[in-house]
C-alpha cells in the first residue's frame, strides 16, 4: 500500500499538473439503524459539515485528498419524565454522532471523447465515529473504519466553465471496528478505563476486523458541479449520498448524504 | 477471466440483501413483544433473580390489546418487570416517575434513614463540598461521602495522602447509586500493596440464552508505597451498581471494614434500550461475581457488622451507623 501511495504520488509530480485546494461546507443528513443501540432507524442532521481538500490533476492521472468533519445532531422525540431522587424533572437526550472522514482517491482516465471522459481507480478511506447514543442519558459508542475501494468516474463538460463530476466507489475489503453487542461489556469498559479520549479511540482501534464486501457494505455516488469563477478560483456543490450496512456483532444500516458548497483555489 | 472476474464482484456485492430492517411497530402489542425480545437477547440475570421470562410474558400478553390507553400499557410493562426486582431495571415514560423494578427504589423504603444534611449539621468540621461529594474532618478522621462513582473519586487518593497515620478514612457509600466503578478502581489503588482480583464478570452478548462473552477477572493494582489507614466503609440498601463494586473492591482489602446494611443487589454493567412508542428502559447485561465465586446480584454485599438507624437521624436525634463508625475509629 504504501509502495503505491509513493508511486502515485511520483506520477503525480512527473507530469505538468493543475493543483486545486478545496474548502467546503454545507448540511449533512443521516438516517441509522444501529441495533447496537437499538431497532429504530433514527434521523440526524447537522446544517454545517465542513471539509477541506486538495486535488492534484495531471492528463491521466487525477488524485483527490479530502477531511470531513460531521457532527449531526438526532432528531428523536425528548420527553420529560420525573428523577425521583436526584434531578426532578428530567430530559432525555438526543443523539450526537461525530465522524471524521479522510479520504483519498486515484483516477485514471480510461477513455477521452469530446466532452467527457471516464475514470477507473481507487479509493482508500479512514472513518472516525464518536456515536453518542441518546436515551435518558447519552451512552457513548464508537464505529471506526478503514476502505480499499474500486472507482469509477465519469466527467462532463459541457462549457469551458462547467464541469460535472458522477464518481461512484463500493468497498472491496474494509477494517471494521464497532461497538460490541452488548454495548457495554468488560472489554468495552476496559477500553475506556484511562478516561483519555486518545487512548480510547486507540483502545477502540484496536478492536477492528478484516472483512470482504459479504460482511460490510460502504457504498458513495458523488455528483459534483464545478464552475470557473476565474483563472484561479473555482466553485461548486458536491452531493455524496452513501449507504452502509453490515452484520457484524448486530446489524447496521445507514443511508447519509452531503451537501457541500465548495469554493476552490487552482494553482 | 476478466468474466470470472466481473462474476465474482457482482457476486460478492448481490448476496447479500440491501435496506434497512423492519423496525417494530408502535403499537402496545408490538410494546409488549420488544419489551420481551429486548430482555431475553440481553438481559443476564434470570437465573440469579429466579425468574421464567418466557411464562411472565405468556401472562402478560394476555392483558395487552390494542387501543389499550398509556397507562394501562404501563401497568402492563411494569407487571412484567417488578418480578425482577432489579435496582437497574427502569423504564422512563413520559410525564411520570421514573419507575424501577426493585421495590426498595420504587417505595423508598427507609429512604429517609440516611441524611447528608443531617451528618453535616451535626458531625462534622471544616466541610467541603464538591460536584458529587462532601467531606469534612470528624475528630481526627476524614469523613467523605460520594454521591456517585466518577471523576470525583480521583481527588481521593490526594486526601488520603495527606491523613496522619492515627487517622481513619469513613468512606460512606449510602445512598451511592453507581456510576463508573473504573474511577474506583484507579483511586483505591493507593490503599492496596498488592495487585489483587476484586471481580469477575460476563457480558451477554448474543441472543441466545448461554451467549456469554469468558469471564474478565477485573484487579485492583498496588502502588509502592500504599497509605496504610484503615477505613471504615458505610453502606445501605440504595448503594447500588458501581457503588456496590467498589464495595466488592473495598471488602478485599485487608484494613477495611463494613458496616450498615445490606447492598441493594444490583451489580452488573447496564444499557438503555428504546421501546417501539419511544419510552426507555434499561437492561443489565452482565453477570458478577467475586474472585471466590459469591454471587451478590438480587442479595446484595452484606457488611461485616450490620448497624441500622431504626428512623431518620432528624427523629432519632443521632446517626447510628455514623456513631459506630466513629466508635470503630477511635478504638486503638
Amino acid at each position: 500500500m504504501i509502495r503505491l501511495i509513493l508511486w502515485l504520488c511520483l506520477v503525480s509530480l512527473s507530469s505538468q499538473a493543475q493543483q486545486t485546494i478545496g474548502l467546503k461546507t454545507g448540511p449533512s443528513w443521516l438516517k441509522r439503524q444501529d441495533l447496537v443501540f437499538s431497532a429504530s432507524t433514527r434521523s440526524a442532521f447537522t446544517p454545517v459539515s465542513t471539509g477541506i481538500s486538495y486535488e492534484h490533476a495531471g492528463q491521466k492521472h487525477r488524485q483527490q485528498i479530502q477531511l470531513l468533519y460531521t457532527g449531526l445532531t438526532g432528531k428523536e422525540h425528548v420527553f420529560t419524565y420525573q428523577e425521583q431522587y436526584f434531578n426532578g424533572a428530567t430530559q432525555t437526550s438526543p443523539s450526537n454522532w461525530l465522524f471524521l472522514d479522510l479520504h483519498f482517491h486515484w483516477q485514471y482516465v480510461v477513455k477521452e471523447a469530446g466532452k467527457y471522459d471516464i475514470a477507473l481507480g481507487g479509493a482508500t478511506a479512514a472513518q472516525l465515529g464518536a456515536l453518542f447514543y441518546g436515551y435518558a442519558d447519552q451512552v457513548f459508542g464508537y464505529t471506526h473504519q478503514f476502505r480499499v475501494s474500486p472507482t469509477l468516474t465519469w466527467r462532463f463538460r459541457p462549457a469551458p466553465k462547467h464541469q460535472f463530476t458522477l464518481h461512484y466507489e463500493q468497498n472491496l475489503i474494509a477494517w471494521v471496528a464497532r461497538s460490541p453487542y452488548a454495548m457495554n461489556d468488560d472489554a468495552f469498559i476496559a477500553d475506556q478505563q484511562s478516561h483519555n479520549d486518545f487512548r480510547t479511540l486507540w483502545n477502540t482501534l484496536g478492536r477492528a476486523r478484516l472483512v470482504g464486501p459479504a460482511a460490510f457494505i460502504h457504498a458513495r455516488l458523488q455528483l459534483n458541479y464545478r464552475y470557473r469563477l476565474g483563472k484561479h478560483w473555482q466553485t461548486g456543490l458536491v452531493h455524496t449520498l452513501y449507504y452502509e450496512q453490515t452484520d457484524l456483532g448486530a446489524p447496521l444500516r445507514a443511508l447519509g448524504s452531503h451537501h457541500l458548497l465548495g469554493f476552490y483555489y487552482q494553482f | 477471466m476478466k468474466k470470472i472476474c466481473c462474476c465474482l464482484c457482482i457476486c460478492l456485492y448481490s448476496c447479500t440483501p440491501f435496506g434497512f430492517l423492519p423496525e417494530p411497530a408502535d403499537h402496545p402489542v408490538a410494546v409488549v413483544d420488544e419489551l420481551y425480545k429486548q430482555f431475553k437477547d440481553r438481559y443476564a440475570l434470570f437465573e440469579q433473580r429466579g425468574l421464567n421470562w418466557d411464562s411472565t410474558y405468556a401472562v402478560n400478553r394476555g392483558r395487552v390489546f390494542e387501543g389499550m390507553t398509556d397507562d394501562s400499557l404501563f401497568n402492563v410493562l411494569t407487571r412484567m418487570l417488578a418480578p425482577l426486582d432489579d435496582g437497574h431495571v427502569q423504564l422512563m415514560v413520559p410525564g411520570k416517575d421514573k419507575w424501577y423494578s426493585n421495590r426498595i427504589y420504587r417505595e423508598g423504603l427507609g429512604f429517609e434513614l440516611f441524611d447528608t444534611l443531617f451528618i453535616q449539621q451535626n458531625y462534622l468540621r471544616a466541610t467541603e463540598r464538591g460536584d458529587g461529594y462532601f467531606k469534612g474532618q470528624i475528630g481526627n478522621h476524614l469523613y467523605v461521602h460520594f454521591t456517585y462513582i466518577g471523576a470525583p473519586w480521583l481527588q481521593l487518593p490526594g486526601w488520603l495522602k495527606t491523613m496522619p497515620a492515627n487517622s481513619v478514612l469513613i468512606l460512606d457509600l449510602r445512598h451511592n447509586s453507581g456510576g463508573d466503578f473504573t474511577y474506583a478502581l484507579e483511586a483505591l489503588r493507593w490503599l492496596n500493596g498488592e495487585r489483587r482480583s476484586v471481580f469477575l464478570s460476563r457480558t451477554k452478548n448474543g441472543p441466545s440464552g448461554d451467549a456469554y462473552t469468558p469471564w474478565y477477572n477485573w484487579f485492583l493494582e498496588k502502588v509502592d508505597n500504599p497509605v496504610q489507614n484503615k477505613v471504615i466503609v458505610l453502606t445501605d440498601r440504595f448503594t447500588l451498581s458501581a457503588a456496590e463494586r467498589t464495595t466488592m473492591m473495598l471488602r478485599s482489602l485487608p484494613n477495611v471494614k463494613l458496616l450498615g446494611d445490606t447492598t441493594n443487589g444490583g451489580i452488573s454493567t447496564v444499557v438503555y434500550r428504546d421501546l417501539p412508542n419511544r419510552w426507555i428502559t434499561r437492561i443489565p447485561v452482565q453477570q458478577v461475581l467475586s474472585p471466590s465465586g459469591e454471587n451478590f446480584e438480587g442479595q446484595g454485599i452484606p457488611p461485616q457488622e450490620i448497624v441500622l438507624n431504626p428512623s431518620a437521624p432528624k427523629l432519632l436525634g443521632t446517626d447510628l451507623v455514623l456513631d459506630r463508625a466513629i466508635q470503630l475509629a477511635n478504638m486503638p
